[in-house]
């Protein structure tokens, strides 16, 4: 199995050939210009491509684009810093075979990578709720109870904390808080903090 | 009619100076004739010189210098000068028998002598008005002319009471010194006054030709009774004083004596040295056949010939080539000087008017007007003085409507303009030419940038895309560096896991993770996330997702985005989205917002409405302004329009709209 990593940070692109290199299966490349991996890929095959999204001049979007174009054959996972959610809309669209987290631990790189190449989809659960979301959007839903600590944040919600000043006051970071909330709309299928606040209202579910 | 007056004018005015000539002409005559019969005692040769060769010498002089004079029948001082070299011919010719004790001569040198004073005093006054000095007595110099009268009277009584002679004597002593020390006076005045060089020469070819007739003649004879020498030889110094006059005040204007001068030593060295070079090359082989008397015929009939073809090459040369023989330098630096001057005008009509003024000043001439045509009036070739009855005219600049004539000479007064100030004036215009062009130019800006002082859109839209570049560049820093710094450092926490404290790693692996969330939020501030990679509707979508996230109101928002052809109005779409959902989250305490985001077929519009408090009751209303202003300033920067309803107590409404493409 041929592997191609490219991302424009050395670093970045040398810690993943680290995590990479204990499986001794796959010979893997690397690549810091995109243009020069579309060369790349015009001359050579390869089973798989991992892609970072920010990169200068083409970015790994319109990178993976080409790249389907010159060899259809090779599976793409895009590989990102940013939230995964942004691109679960390529997923669909199939644009991309995978999508990777730069915060993801080794055995999720390795065991997404391998999925890919077995043409498999491994990704968080809370792409079906993303599923679920475009399916049901402007349905009502059925709101059953809320977990005792998404119920805890959405009082907090309800009594106007800001996300900043619910994780200080639990006692974690915004991230988490926000993750929290994102798990409530998903619930609740609502949008914003408004709607889940009245929609849990009238629920009695903050009681 | 004026024209017929005027010109009847100009006739008379000739007729007049012709008529004096006439009249001098007369006079001496008769003088010559005059001293002959009366047969004073003095040597033949003596009386020669004295009464014949020295008066015919005079007029011809003084009829030369009316003839050249009478040329610039312009200027109001020639009159003066004219008559006044007249009549000290006048009083010159009767000096030999005033001086003989001829009663007739005796009066007749009295009154000219008075009338010279009086007339010297005229003159002044014109000159002073003419270099801008202060007159220091009363301009109405009228009564200057009663004191020769009064002389005239007074002499002419005493030939029938011959025992008035000696106080009539005294009389005309003490007014004459009156006059003379009046001159003097407001020769130091005008001197004190204003420092002129011109002042400081006049006294001096004053003081010149006076001072004989004072240290000789005068002072010995009130001194002694005795003077040193006749009173006729001291009287000839006089004769002076009206070319002095002339030739130290008027020739660099009139006679253009330092070009003449300078040429005449240039031609003559020329023609004299070849032509002595001929004559005594010929004389070498031809010295049996012809004579000194003829040999020097020869050669000064070469150097005449050799002159005069030089001269004709000069008149030839100026015509066809703008060539000059000799060139003054003070020319260049007067014309670096103006230039020098132009450069600092800030408008059309300041540029005429130090143009016309610094033509004045060069010319000496004060008939210099600028005057501006329709386009199709006159036609003049560009950069050429052209020379139209006595007017000069010369084109400086020619726009599409209008056109820039210089006027040099008027129906009061016109000047014979030189080969070298006709060549200034028409390199000045071709300077003016292009001050005038780039004035325009420079004037169009002006209007363009004063219209709305830092209010150009152009330039708020190209500060604003600065400062975007900027924070992109700060965002793609962050990116770079940190944040994939800490992406690495959380990874490899991750792979030691396996050997140490297992839940303090991961502990700090959250951590980790979490600083870099924030930072991502810095970053995604900066610079729009997904702008350039998904697109302007997933960016906003994820701009939507993070307030609702945030934010206390409910947030309906609907974007129907088909094209954007430019990557610069994704930019600004996402900012003012931007700028507007961060105002209402902080400022307007609504509780439901709504927003849409139109971009089709080269229009954007973007409403926004909240149900919020308004502007008014904002609690932060400076900075809410100062957002909105921001906004506001963004929108023109686009050519777009933005309308603000602000309801009050029932929310805010903001509207948004630009044209595409109308840059």
């Amino acid at each position: 199995m041929k592997l191609l990593l490219i991302d424009d940070h050395p670093v970045v692109l040398n810690g993943t050939k680290a995590l990479l290199d204990h499986d001794e299966q796959w010979s893997i490349d690397t690549e810091t210009n995109p243009v020069f991996a579309l060369e790349l890929l015009r001359r050579e095959t390869y089973d798989c491509c991992l892609l970072d999204v920010n990169m200068q001049p083409i970015n790994g979007i319109q990178l993976a684009a080409e790249l389907r174009e010159i060899s259809p054959g090779t599976r793409l996972i895009l590989y990102t810093g940013y939230d995964l959610k942004d691109y679960y809309d390529l997923l669909i669209k199939r644009k991309v075979d995978g999508l990777l987290s730069k915060t993801a631990t080794k055995e999720q790189v390795n065991h997404t990578i391998s999925a890919v190449l077995r043409g498999d989809l491994l990704v968080p659960a809370e792409f079906l709720d993303y599923i679920a979301r475009k399916m049901t959007a402007g349905k009502t839903a059925g709101s059953s109870s809320l977990p005792e600590k998404e119920r805890t944040i959405l009082k907090l919600v309800a009594e106007g904390f800001t996300n900043k000043a619910i994780a200080v006051e639990i006692g974690v970071s915004q991230r988490t808080v926000e993750n929290y909330l994102t798990k409530i709309f998903t619930h609740l299928q609502v949008e914003s903090r408004a709607e889940a606040v009245n929609k849990a209202k009238d629920a009695g579910l903050l009681d | 009619m004026i024209d017929t007056l005027q010109l009847i004018k100009k006739h008379w005015f000739g007729l007049s100076l012709f008529t004096y000539l006439a009249f001098g002409l007369y006079i001496l005559t008769a003088a010559y004739s005059f001293t002959q019969g009366q047969g004073v005692s003095v040597h033949p040769s003596y009386s020669f010189y004295l009464y014949f060769l020295l008066p015919s010498f005079y007029f011809l002089l003084t009829f030369c210098s009316a003839l050249y004079l009478v040329r610039f029948n312009g200027n109001r001082l020639l009159p003066m000068l004219i008559l006044f070299l007249l009549t000290v011919s006048l009083a010159y010719i009767s000096s030999a028998g005033a001086f003989g004790s001829d009663l007739f001569s005796y009066i007749i040198f009295s009154t000219a002598m008075m009338l010279c004073i009086s007339i010297l005093v005229h003159f002044l006054r014109n000159y002073f008005d003419r270099i801008a000095v202060k007159w220091p007595y009363t301009s109405n110099l009228l009564f200057m002319y009663s004191f020769p009268i009064v002389i005239f009277s007074a002499s002419f009584i005493t030939m029938f009471w011959p025992r008035l002679q000696t106080i009539v004597d005294w009389m005309t002593l003490l007014f004459f010194s009156i006059g003379v020390l009046t001159i003097f006076r407001i020769l130091l005045y005008g001197y004190a006054r204003s420092k002129k060089l011109q002042i400081r020469i006049l006294i001096l070819s004053c003081i010149v030709p006076f001072l004989p007739y004072v240290f000789l003649f005068v002072l010995p004879k009130l001194l002694t009774g005795n003077p040193f020498v006749a009173p006729e030889i001291a009287a000839v110094f006089f004769l002076l004083l009206p070319f002095s006059f002339i030739f130290t005040q008027l020739t660099e204007r009139l006679f253009g004596l330092q070009y003449h001068l300078s040429r005449l030593r240039y031609y003559g060295s020329i023609s004299t040295v070849s032509s002595l070079l001929f004559s005594g090359g010929l004389a070498v082989f031809l010295y049996d056949v012809l004579s000194i008397p003829q040999f020097l015929l020869l050669f000064l009939a070469g150097t005449v010939y050799i002159y005069t073809l030089l001269v004709i090459k000069e008149k030839l040369d100026f015509r066809q080539r703008k060539l000059l023989p000799v060139t003054d330098s003070e020319t260049g630096r007067h014309l670096y000087e103006v230039l020098k001057k132009m450069g600092f005008a800030r408008s059309e009509d300041e540029l005429m008017r130090i143009i016309a003024g610094e033509i004045k000043r060069k010319l000496d001439f004060e008939e210099v007007v600028l005057r501006e045509l329709p386009y199709d009036q006159i036609t003049l070739r560009p950069f050429e003085v052209t020379k139209r009855g006595g007017f000069y005219e010369l084109l400086l600049h020619r726009y599409t409507t209008k056109q820039l004539l210089i006027i040099i000479g008027s129906e009061k007064e016109t000047i014979q303009l030189r080969n070298e100030e006709i060549i200034w004036l028409e390199l000045l215009a071709m300077y003016s030419d292009a001050f005038f062009s780039s004035l325009k130019r420079m004037e169009e800006l002006m209007e363009e940038a004063s219209r709305e002082i830092g209010d150009i859109p152009w330039v708020n839209r190209l500060v604003w895309q600065f400062v975007e570049q900027e924070k992109a560049i700060l965002a793609q820093e962050l990116h770079d560096t940190i944040l994939q710094e800490q992406l690495y450092l959380a990874r490899e926490l991750d792979m030691s896991t396996a050997l140490v404290d297992k839940q303090k790693l991961s502990d700090i692996r959250e951590q980790l993770l979490d600083i870099s969330y924030e930072l991502r939020e810095y970053c995604e501030t900066l610079n729009p996330p997904l702008l350039d990679t998904l697109g302007l509707h997933s960016a906003l979508t994820k701009f939507c997702g993070k307030i609702k996230l945030r934010a206390d109101f409910v947030l309906k928002e609907q974007f129907q985005i088909e094209e954007i052809p430019n990557p610069t109005y994704a930019l600004m779409i996402y900012r003012i989205v931007q700028e507007l959902l961060n105002n209402a989250m902080k400022h307007a305490h609504a509780s439901y917002v709504t927003l849409t985001v139109s971009a089709r077929s080269r229009r954007i519009d973007i409403v926004y409405e909240d149900d919020g408090v308004g502007l008014e009751k904002n609690a932060l209303a400076a900075s809410h302004t100062m957002g909105i202003k921001g906004m506001h300033e963004r929108v023109r920067a686009f050519n777009g329009t933005m309308h603000i309803d602000d309801r009050q107590e029932t929310g805010l409404r903001i509207a948004i709209h630009i044209e595409e493409g109308d840059e």
